[in-house]
């Protein structure tokens, strides 16, 4: 890890080794930029600019690094470090909380395993716990710290404690190991419960790491913040007062959120001193071929043509698509068009969730031997696996955020030298308003992770484990929760009899949990189950792929064409209730593709309330309350390869994926919608348009990230209707607007969203107003489907066609 | 609720003359919300989380006028200590087994009853039975032992002292008057302590930040009975084992999944009727240990008059505890004249056992006569195959007798035909070929 790239550097030298074939011209990357411009590619590129290279930032080893580890760093041909790297040891040495906010690749790991090793190296008995958001992640740092602990003569040992650790090494890890690596569920549920027969680890704990800061935002986020603050309890109950540091990737706001996420201000080390090469940063958009219809080029096939020109030109290079599907689909054509070329297929491996961990660990290793020559991937290679760094990324459609891309692009740039970050616009309304507008991946601001550890539903639940944990005495605290906040939380649980207030010998109150349950198992940090589906393969009854619960429905349906490491499989059964899919090995000359259906019906009404902003004004009803979210998947399409004609159908008969939670709701008068004097679809439209900027607006207020709250456009009055998809159009259909909770049962964003239903649409507006865009974007109401080229259905001015409605709600600008 | 309105109006003051990042919903400024409005939010979302619950129905149970309860509160130094104690004389016996029975224990029998050596110079007049009820089987730093229970003999009586938490945060004298007790123990005694009260004292101790009594040996009855008695019994709980070695069936008694929310509304309310079953039924449980200590030791003791197990198969499982710890004598005391009369399986295992401990006693005539009973009475091939090929290698090996041995492995090979199989016929063809040349 010490910075390997460093010392493997050099332009090409990865790739310059017998593995070359003798017949292929070596181009390198400004050969494939050449070329594209030669063959009027350029006309369809939409951005192309140069990023200049920055000369690296060095310090000398700091002076009070402990002899065994300048020693090893020596021997490792490291005698300086980044400036990065020499600030975060100082400050984490002064006992500084901070977090490091620096581009991928720039060494971040050594930021926070320096300080950790030198105070292993001065004091046998320290202890330090490491969080990361996947085992996988922890895996990858265990081999790496025990390699690092073992060349600086430490015996310290690290040991990554999950579900997958075994009793033995259990109690191995409590007892003697230095290190600890988790991940912030088993924290939760299984260390912090039982902190007593962790006694020697916590009195001793002296830096808590959390890596992939960024990935803790929203919900997610809320929660980790609260283990925390529970830990932080834990620890000085047992006498000790951890340093955490952080590191994040690119995001906008990493000093805020990491002193959100630990209750107190930290310090920021954002200043690279890696140095990097020059970068193109290139925007392509494919071409509209049908220009009737507005149908532009695929963009899976021209992220392939592109990259498959790269990977010819030995330029080590990355895909990132936005699916499994998509990243297999690419796979495919590109194995296949580089086969005429005879470059080995398997030179060209696919990454993402869904492969067993030996798959991945053989990608990886290939990816840093330079056997694997181009790899496709999605999300999962975003975060910090180490694959070294390649000359190029192809983002195959873009990625939903701008904190997104840059992550994604991140992972392109050598520290001398040439990169290319490409992006491939897709027709998707977003894609295509990048594509048009594309100086704004230069200029946009980046995204900020929001948290809400104060979340009322959130923090209760945190509050249990920690009485749990530990017996609340009335005038501690919590995190930074304010101490009469506590009290009256705390009044709150006794109230439901699962903590009981009992004097103390200090005449004050203690409350003690009072009940039979663990309460940390009733508490899910995230979202999505983990319980996995296997895939089988039937020739040869082996495992070959496992399949969380929600991917399950769409991509192992029976008949399903599953694409796997380049092969295609139909799946011939799906064994639901033992987990299983079987699958056969086939050559079709088509992929399927599943069909969702979402549908959301209200099972009870908590509260409701008329909108009546003034007496002219239409009149909505507003609602709070349970909802079942119904998710299904109605069928499957047969899409052809290569062309991508639409050869067929299938049904799908599969359980429905069913949430109850909780929603709020706005329902728009069918009378209203009817005598606007224009046709319903347009109403509709706008309201659809309205829901878009509604649901923006309340994820800012809610501090939670966008995915934890679910928006459908729908009707209430009648459950068996499809929710307004293209627009409902039977009687009795009062457009309803929900927005819901994405975590099963609710977390509470409903009632705020209810309490604040008038505010909202107030922000709603200003919102739409304040945006700077013409006629709709992303930001605002969401671009118009017009520019897409699938359907030409909109006209002119939708924008103002949501402020006219608000105006008819009686919304007016704020003052 | 402020907070959101306010997060929201911070929304609309990105500022005049600003452009708003078009992909971004407008990075506001961040300033913190002033610290008092972020609680009162925070409060006042709480109040209404509050009204809603209680809209749907969630009352708060009405405390109660306190019930008595046996024993009495003492005032250490610690905080009280509620103590409820039963004295009853040696000579006094519990389901037919008199307690001074218990100082009587052959050590070297509860070694073996253990497959502990340690046990063997254990002193049994200074056993400490040890036994909990706890607010929950979960475990972790939130199970809290509200009744913690020792029986231990002093002088000339049998003491069971049972220490009742009367209310949360009053553990450390229960925690304390433990460490006295368990100070001048031989050997700490328990049903499952091992893996469960044991555990979950340590962590209480760390929890109160008292020092963890040193306990010298651990000797956790779950394990040897289930040695013993698994062949018989699905389930070796305390109530089953009891019930199969001291002839008691308990009346009335309650069940464990009931006690924790008894307790847990006794500490709400001041008073639970069940508290008191609750309290016999841990009493009970304490009183059985010693008991089962004496049983257990007499099965496994080497005195001709001491207690045998009547059930062929748990006498079979004795025999085979006795030879895991090295007495052959004992475990051929099981099993002789019990294998007369006694057909198919027991006969065929006990056999083959009869042929081991023959085995190491040197005796071959008796092993080899064992061995072929095992294959006589074998109940089906799998165990056929096994005696046959256990007589082929005493035959060839021991016995020496090449010709007998060849016929023995012939039979062998005509149930399971292996490689194994195939060469050993090979080689007692040769063997017996030279023997019959000689």
């Amino acid at each position: 890890m010490y910075s390997r790239a460093r010392m493997t550097d050099g332009p090409s030298e990865r790739f310059s080794d017998a593995k070359r074939k003798p017949w292929a011209r070596s181009l390198g990357l400004s050969g494939v930029l050449a070329k594209w411009e030669s063959d009027g590619l350029i006309r369809d590129i939409t951005l192309a600019e140069k990023l200049e290279p920055k000369e690296g930032s060095y310090a000398v080893l700091p002076e009070g690094l402990h002899p065994k580890l300048s020693a090893s760093l020596v021997a490792r041909g490291l005698d300086t470090l980044y400036s990065h790297q020499a600030a975060s040891f100082e400050l984490a040495r002064a006992g500084r909380d901070l977090v490091v906010a620096t581009p991928t690749a720039s060494g971040k790991s050594l930021c926070y395993n320096l300080p950790i090793l030198d105070a292993l190296a001065r004091d046998e008995s320290a202890r330090a716990l490491y969080l990361f958001p996947t085992k996988a992640l922890a895996r990858d740092q265990e081999e790496a710290l025990r390699r690092q602990l073992e060349e600086a003569g430490l015996s310290h040992g690290a040991i990554t404690y999950d579900g997958d650790t075994p009793g033995d090494a259990r109690r191995a890890a409590r007892e003697r190991s230095g290190v600890i690596l988790t991940n912030p569920d088993m924290l939760h549920a299984g260390i912090l419960p039982h902190h007593a027969s962790w006694a020697r680890f916590f009195s001793n704990l002296r830096y808590v790491v959390i890596d992939e800061l960024h990935t803790y935002r929203g919900v997610f986020g809320s929660h980790l913040a609260n283990v925390v603050r529970r830990l932080e309890r834990v620890a000085r109950f047992h006498g000790a007062k951890p340093v955490y540091l952080m590191a994040s990737a690119t995001i906008g706001n990493p000093e805020e959120h990491a002193s959100r996420m630990i209750g107190r201000p930290v310090a920021l080390v954002g200043e690279s001193g890696a140095p990097h090469g020059s970068r193109r940063v290139v925007v392509y958009n494919p071409p509209v071929i049908n220009a009737e219809l507005g149908v532009r080029a695929s963009y899976l096939k021209t992220a392939v043509r592109l990259a498959a020109d790269l990977v010819e030109a030995d330029v080590p290079t990355i895909v990132f698509g936005q699916s499994r599907n998509g990243v297999e689909t690419m796979l495919k054509y590109l194995r296949d068009r580089l086969a005429k070329n005879h470059i080995d297929p398997e030179s060209i491996q696919a990454y993402r969730g869904g492969y067993l961990p030996e798959t991945r660990r053989r990608i990886e290793a290939g990816l840093r031997s330079g056997d694997v020559r181009c790899v496709v991937s999605t999300s999962a290679l975003e975060l910090g696996i180490d694959i070294g760094s390649l000359d190029a990324v192809v983002c195959a459609g873009y990625p939903g955020s701008m904190a997104g891309l840059w992550q994604r692009w991140g992972r392109a740039g050598r520290r001398r030298g040439e990169s290319l970050a490409l992006l491939v616009a897709s027709s998707a309304p977003v894609d295509q308003y990048v594509a048009l507008d594309p100086e704004i991946v230069l200029r946009a601001a980046i995204e900020h992770a929001r948290i809400d550890p104060d979340n009322v539903e959130i923090l209760i639940q945190h509050l249990k484990c920690a009485t749990f944990e530990l017996p609340f005495d009335a005038r501690e605290t919590f995190g930074d929760l304010e101490q009469i906040a506590l009290v009256e939380a705390l009044e709150f649980l006794a109230g439901h009899q699962v903590v009981s207030r009992a004097p103390n010998r200090h005449g004050g109150d203690t409350y003690h949990w009072a009940s039979d349950a663990y309460p940390a198992s009733a508490v899910s940090l995230r979202t999505v189950g983990w319980d996995n589906f296997v895939v089988i393969d039937r020739d040869g009854d082996r495992t070959i792929a496992e399949m969380d619960f929600r991917s399950t429905h769409t991509m192992l349906h029976e008949q399903a064409i599953y694409q796997h490491e380049g092969e295609q499989y139909q799946v011939e059964a799906l064994d639901f209730e033992n987990h299983k899919a079987y699958v056969r090995k086939v050559e079709p000359d088509y992929y399927t593709t599943a069909m969702t259906h979402t549908k959301v019906s209200v099972l009870h009404v908590d509260e409701s309330a008329e909108i009546a902003l003034d007496s002219r004004s239409a009149v909505l009803q507003a609602g709070l309350g349970e909802v079942s979210v119904v998710e299904k998947v109605v069928g499957y399409k047969k899409i052809k390869f290569h062309s991508h004609e639409n050869v067929g159908y299938g049904e799908v008969h599969l359980p429905e994926m069913q949430m109850h939670t909780t929603s709020y709701w706005l329902t728009v008068p069918e009378d209203f919608v009817r005598t606007r004097g224009e046709p319903r679809p347009v109403v509709i439209d706008a309201l659809r348009g309205m829901s878009k900027a509604m649901h923006t607006v309340a994820a800012i207020g809610l501090m939670i990230d966008p995915r934890d709250l679910g928006r459908t456009l729908g009707d209430r009055s009648d459950a068996d209707l499809p929710p307004g998809k293209g627009g409902g159009d039977g009687p009795g259909f009062d457009p309803t607007i929900f927005l819901y909770d994405q975590t099963p049962g609710g977390i509470g964003l409903g009632p705020r969203l209810f309490d604040e239903r008038e505010t909202l649409l107030v922000r709603t507006r200003s919102l739409v107003e304040a945006c700077p865009c013409t006629d709709g974007c992303p930001s605002c109401i969401g671009p118009d489907a017009g520019t897409t080229g699938a359907v030409q259905t909109e006209v002119d001015g939708r924008k103002s066609r949501v402020l006219e409605l608000l105006r008819a709600f009686g919304v007016t600008a704020v003052q | 609720m402020m907070s959101l309105g306010r997060k929201l109006s911070r929304l609309g003051s990105a500022g005049p003359g600003t452009k708003p990042a078009a992909l971004v919903a407008h990075a506001e400024p961040d300033d913190a919300p002033a610290e008092d409005d972020r609680w009162d939010a925070f409060r006042s979302a709480l109040r209404r989380k509050a009204t809603r619950e209680q809209a749907r129905g969630l009352a708060r149970t009405a405390a109660r006028a306190p019930m008595v309860l046996p024993g009495e509160t003492l005032e250490t130094e610690d905080g009280p200590l509620h103590r409820i104690l039963d004295v009853q004389s040696l000579d006094a016996s519990y389901q037919g087994v008199v307690h001074r029975s218990v100082t009587r224990v052959d050590a070297s029998a509860l070694a073996r009853f253990a497959l502990d050596d340690s046990f063997g110079d254990v002193d049994p007049a200074r056993l400490v039975f040890l036994d909990t009820e706890t607010t929950g089987l979960a475990g972790g730093a939130g199970t809290v032992p509200f009744l913690v229970g020792v029986a231990y003999i002093e002088g000339d009586s049998m003491i069971v002292e049972q220490w009742l938490l009367r209310r949360f945060g009053q553990e450390a004298p229960i925690l304390r008057r433990l460490a006295e007790v368990l100070e001048n123990a031989s050997a700490l005694v328990t049903y499952n302590g091992k893996s469960f009260d044991w555990p979950l004292l340590r962590a209480r101790y760390v929890l109160a930040r008292l020092p963890l009594p040193r306990i010298a040996r651990h000797l956790d009855l779950v394990h040897g009975a289930r040695r013993v008695l698994s062949a018989r019994l699905d389930s070796v709980r305390l109530r089953d084992v009891e019930r199969e070695l001291l002839a008691f069936t308990r009346r009335g008694d309650i069940d464990g999944s009931e006690i924790p929310e008894v307790f847990l509304e006794f500490q709400r309310t001041g008073s639970h009727p069940d508290m008191l079953r609750v309290i016999e039924h841990h009493a009970l449980d304490l009183r059985a240990l010693p008991a089962l200590v004496v049983r257990f030791a007499s099965w496994m003791g080497t005195s001709e008059d001491g207690a045998r197990p009547d059930d062929a198969r748990d006498r079979l499982a004795c025999a085979r505890v006795g030879a895991r710890a090295g007495h052959d004598e004992l475990s051929r005391r099981f099993v002789t004249g019990m294998l007369e009369g006694a057909a198919g399986e027991l006969a065929s295992v006990g056999a083959l056992l009869e042929a081991k401990q023959a085995r190491r006693a040197g005796d071959v005539d008796a092993e080899r006569s064992a061995l072929e009973r095992a294959v006589e009475q074998a109940p089906d091939e799998d165990v056929r195959h096994h005696a046959l090929v256990t007589l082929a290698k005493h035959l060839e090996h021991r016995a020496k007798d090449f010709v007998a041995a060849l016929e023995v492995a012939r039979r062998a090979h005509g149930l399971v035909e292996d490689d194994v199989s195939a060469r050993r016929l090979e080689r007692l063809a040769r063997r017996s070929a030279r023997g019959r040349g000689r």
